[in-house]
């Protein structure tokens, strides 16, 4: 007889899992202090920047109506595509996990892939075939580039659900839609909150779509002379406006245990569509990876045929291959090693500290890539030369930029693993960092994985940040890209986006994966 | 090695969990400490494993305070709900996690501690290849290995069911004896604590009001709270009066005899905790007698034809094969569960006369 070993959380137990008055230990407070220290800096630099220019010109940039309309901008955008995203993002978890759609592990591995396809190459492609462009064309590349924030977490949710609570509601004659919501909201509002902030920071997609926000107005401003202070009083009031939006989550959060205690539930009951439903799910799941994956994939292989005149410099791709995925996987072990004091104390202690902790990491992130990069260099410039166009600066950009991903995956992973295993740790002679060596971390180690597979993925096609901060000669498949499509040449640009692709599909496909496996 | 808590306090916020908790488990004992759901009996145990901080008091185990040290360094080892085990490890791992690696003697230890637990060989399944009652069974093993001066076990057999917890906790307290370790038991379970431990402290709102073999507390509850508590009872208000030495206790059945209660100042077991207690009530003690309630044990009822002793109707029979419940509602209106032999002859509808054996729990107030 096989008993599942921890099941449901009983109530005397509910206290263990964040006591409030407990101390952070050193051995996290220092390194999780630290990355949050890191993932300020560039705050801290904008901020210097913009007192620098004084107080008159700092009201004067925030005073003019163009600032409003581009905050009402940007906002609009963001809010409309991270509605989209949940929307999307939700569906389609719960049609891949929960519905007995055909071929529904396909569709599974086919949600994961948009993460693959850069919003740049994905806004050109969009462009070049039917003109759409504004709004609703930022609307269109965006939502289809980034509902996977919140498809992903969401199905992972889904999946380690106890399918007892759905049982309860059933029997308690409720649907079994408002239990199941109630359960994803942590998973789909981190997903949402993902979402917001890549929107608010995105440069390139809106640019080629011709939209003007905050971001392609800062890259103006900088680009436009020596006075750097609009840009960066822009930067300023961006993170402010983003630094909202984590308090609000922070807030929807709430104090409701989610902690499910130890293994996830083998098998989950599956919900029967039929007929017109299933058709009508089909399409949509068809559909929107047609969208997303083939819409993007069909331009660039036209492309390819249509360019092959253009020839093609093998060596110089090879060159650009090795340089990508060495710099993305650096950023992606540095940015995983930062974010593991930071998760753990996010999801083990409550208190200020731990909440400043967790939160500073956010900050970094929505800040966008191009005033990020250049608050590094200016900084590197001033303090610390011997990195100043080197690519340990660029990495440090990556950790900086993808911190809340990782630090997000290690908080989910370290809260599913149950607070008591850490206290039996405890009282078998473990001190606190140990019993979190010992156990948590080999039982969160999937979920930190599958964290640092995503920063992998976001850091191979980071284009603003590596534009400006790879060391001189250094050419990465997205700048490469980016230099050929910028001077129209197309099918130059294909072979570097094609390759681009099929790298950055190998993590998302293995993500896809796993996400699935436990289904079967 | 003995446990000594004593004094114990603990807040929450506004919430004062535990209020001055003391408890004493002697050298190779197993206490049980019994209470409701929110009596403060997990916390209590918390802090004796070193998981919560108390307000005030003292923790000692085997003459060594160790209310100020962290967990890993109390020899403490701890049974948690459902396990707990590592899900990572193996059997043989889990066990052996608290013991020095690299030491010569630690497969041995591992094997020895299998025994114990009557799991030798199980060392290569993983915890989700054994069975819920072998789980909490190798948690006990991972338990004892190092050899704790003290066990707890919280609640360790509230996952498993109905038919397989007796044997587990056979089994369990089986290992713990031939360990000789001391260990102490939370449990809200009655039954559990009853039939396990070889001491049994009742806890309740923050405090442990009595503390004394299974026995004692059974036959001997310091209050009506721990009379019904601690076994079934029926309660019904009666006055003491007491005439030429004798006392009777005079309630609807009739003119019983109260049983002779030790009286609490004189038994270093029994703990007054601030409320009304038998205080007045004990043996002939007091003369004038007064109202309060008796407490009567399911098995004191006798039910007789008609007639004798207080009339009632029988509104259902539980046959449980050994013995039998009878559910009697007196011509008063009071509904009695009395406990007979298994071959009872009455039926429901059929009317019987119940009248009560031996001495009876007298409570003033």
């Amino acid at each position: 007889m096989a008993v599942r070993p921890i099941q449901a959380e009983p109530a005397g137990r509910r206290r263990t899992a964040g006591t409030t008055g407990r101390r952070i230990p050193a051995g996290l407070l220092v390194p999780a202090g630290l990355t949050a220290a890191l993932a300020l800096l560039p705050v801290g630099y904008l901020a210097v920047r913009a007192a620098e220019g004084g107080g008159d010109a700092v009201a004067r940039v925030l005073l003019r109506g163009r600032t409003l309309e581009l905050a009402g901008r940007s906002l609009g955008l963001a809010a409309v595509v991270t509605a989209l995203c949940v929307a999307v993002g939700i569906s389609l978890a719960w049609l891949v996990v929960r519905s007995d759609l055909p071929g529904r592990r396909f569709f599974g591995v086919l949600a994961a892939l948009p993460l693959a396809v850069p919003s740049y190459v994905a806004a050109y492609t969009w462009v070049a075939a039917t003109g759409i462009e504004g709004f609703a064309g930022s609307v269109l590349v965006l939502t289809l580039c980034s509902y996977p924030y919140v498809y992903l977490p969401v199905a992972a949710a889904l999946r380690r659900m106890d399918p007892a609570v759905e049982e309860v509601a059933l029997s308690l004659g409720r649907g079994r839609s408002g239990v199941v919501l109630r359960q994803l909201r942590p998973s789909a509002a981190a997903g949402a909150l993902l979402v917001a902030m890549y929107v608010l920071a995105e440069f390139g997609a809106v640019a080629i779509m011709r939209f003007d926000v905050f971001t392609t107005q800062i890259y103006t401003s900088y680009r436009a002379g020596f006075n750097r202070t609009p840009a960066a009083v822009l930067g300023l009031l961006l993170v402010a406006i983003t630094l909202v939006i984590v308090v609000a989550e922070f807030r929807t959060r709430g104090r409701t245990g989610y902690a499910t205690r130890g293994a996830p539930a083998r098998r989950l009951p599956v919900v029967r569509t039929g007929g017109a439903a299933r058709a009508g799910a089909l399409a949509w799941c068809a559909g929107l990876a047609a969208l997303a994956v083939g819409f993007p994939l069909a331009s660039i292989c036209y492309w390819l045929a249509d360019g092959s005149s253009a020839g093609m410099d093998a060596a110089r791709l090879i060159e650009a291959v090795a340089a990508t995925l060495g710099v993305a996987a650096a950023g992606a072990v540095l940015t995983t090693a930062l974010a593991v004091p930071v998760g753990i104390v996010a999801a083990r202690y409550r208190g200020r500290t731990a909440t400043f902790l967790e939160q500073s990491t956010y900050v970094g992130h929505s800040l966008p890539g191009i005033v990020m990069a250049l608050s590094l260099v200016f900084f590197a410039v001033r303090y610390v030369p011997a990195i100043y166009q080197r690519w340990p600066l660029l990495v440090i950009a990556y950790a900086v930029l993808f911190m809340p991903a990782a630090v997000g995956a290690v908080r989910a992973s370290v809260l599913q693993s149950p607070p008591v295993l850490e206290e039996a740790a405890r009282s078998l002679g473990r001190g606190p960092l140990r019993a979190v060596a010992e156990v948590t971390l080999p039982l969160a180690l999937p979920g930190v994985l599958a964290g640092a597979a995503l920063v992998f993925l976001t850091a191979m096609k980071e284009l603003p940040a590596t534009l400006l901060l790879r060391p001189t000669g250094m050419d990465t498949l997205a700048t490469r890209l980016w230099t050929e499509t910028g001077s129209g040449a197309y099918g130059a640009a294909a072979p570097y986006a094609a390759l681009l692709i099929l790298l950055a599909a190998v993590p998302g496909f293995v993500l896809g994966r796993r996400s699935l496996e436990e289904t079967s | 090695m003995k446990l000594t808590v004593t004094d114990v306090r603990k807040s929450f916020g506004a919430t004062e969990v535990l209020r001055g908790a003391s408890l004493t488990v002697g050298e190779g004992d197993l206490a049980a400490v019994l209470g409701p759901s929110g009596c403060g009996k997990t916390t209590l145990l918390r802090i004796v494993a070193g998981f919560e901080r108390p307000d005030a008091g003292s923790v000692r185990i085997g003459g060594r305070e160790v209310a100020g040290l962290p967990p890993e360094k109390r020899g403490v080892g701890i049974v948690p709900q459902e396990g707990a085990l590592f899900p990572h490890l193996s059997v043989a791992r889990n066990v052996g996690f608290g013991l020095p690696r690299g030491s010569a003697r630690r497969a041995g230890r591992i094997e020895e501690c299998l025994e114990l637990v009557g799991l030798a060989g199980y060392g290569d399944r993983m915890p989700h290849e054994i069975s819920g009652g072998q789980q909490q069974r190798v948690a006990l093993a991972r338990a004892l290995a190092p050899r704790p001066g003290v066990v707890l076990l919280d609640e360790p057999f509230n996952a498993l069911d109905r038919s397989l917890r007796v044997s587990v906790r056979d089994e369990v307290r089986a290992a713990l004896k031939r360990a000789g370790a001391t260990a102490v038991l939370v449990t809200h379970d009655q039954e559990e604590a009853l039939s396990m431990a070889d001491a049994v402290a009742v806890m309740r709102e923050g405090g442990i009001v009595q503390e004394g073999t299974p026995v004692s507390i059974y036959e001997d509850p310091r209050d009506l709270g721990v009379a019904t508590f601690v076994g079934e009872a029926v309660v019904l208000s009666a006055v003491l009066s007491a005439s030429r030495g004798r006392d009777t206790v005079s309630c609807e059945l009739g003119d019983l005899v109260p049983r002779r209660q030790t009286a609490p100042a004189a038994n270093g077991s029994n703990r007054s905790n601030g409320s009304s207690g038998t205080a007045g009530v004990n043996g002939a003690g007091d003369a004038n007698g007064g109202t309060g309630s008796v407490a009567l044990r399911p098995e004191q009822f006798v039910l007789r034809a008609p007639g004798e002793g207080a009339g009632g109707l029988v509104e259902r029979v539980e046959f449980f094969g050994h013995d039998a419940a009878v559910t009697v509602t007196l011509e008063s209106g009071i509904v009695i569960r009395a406990r007979t032999r298994g071959d009872v002859p009455h039926r429901p509808g059929d009317r019987v006369g119940v009248t009560v054996e031996g001495p009876v729990l007298f409570f003033a107030g």
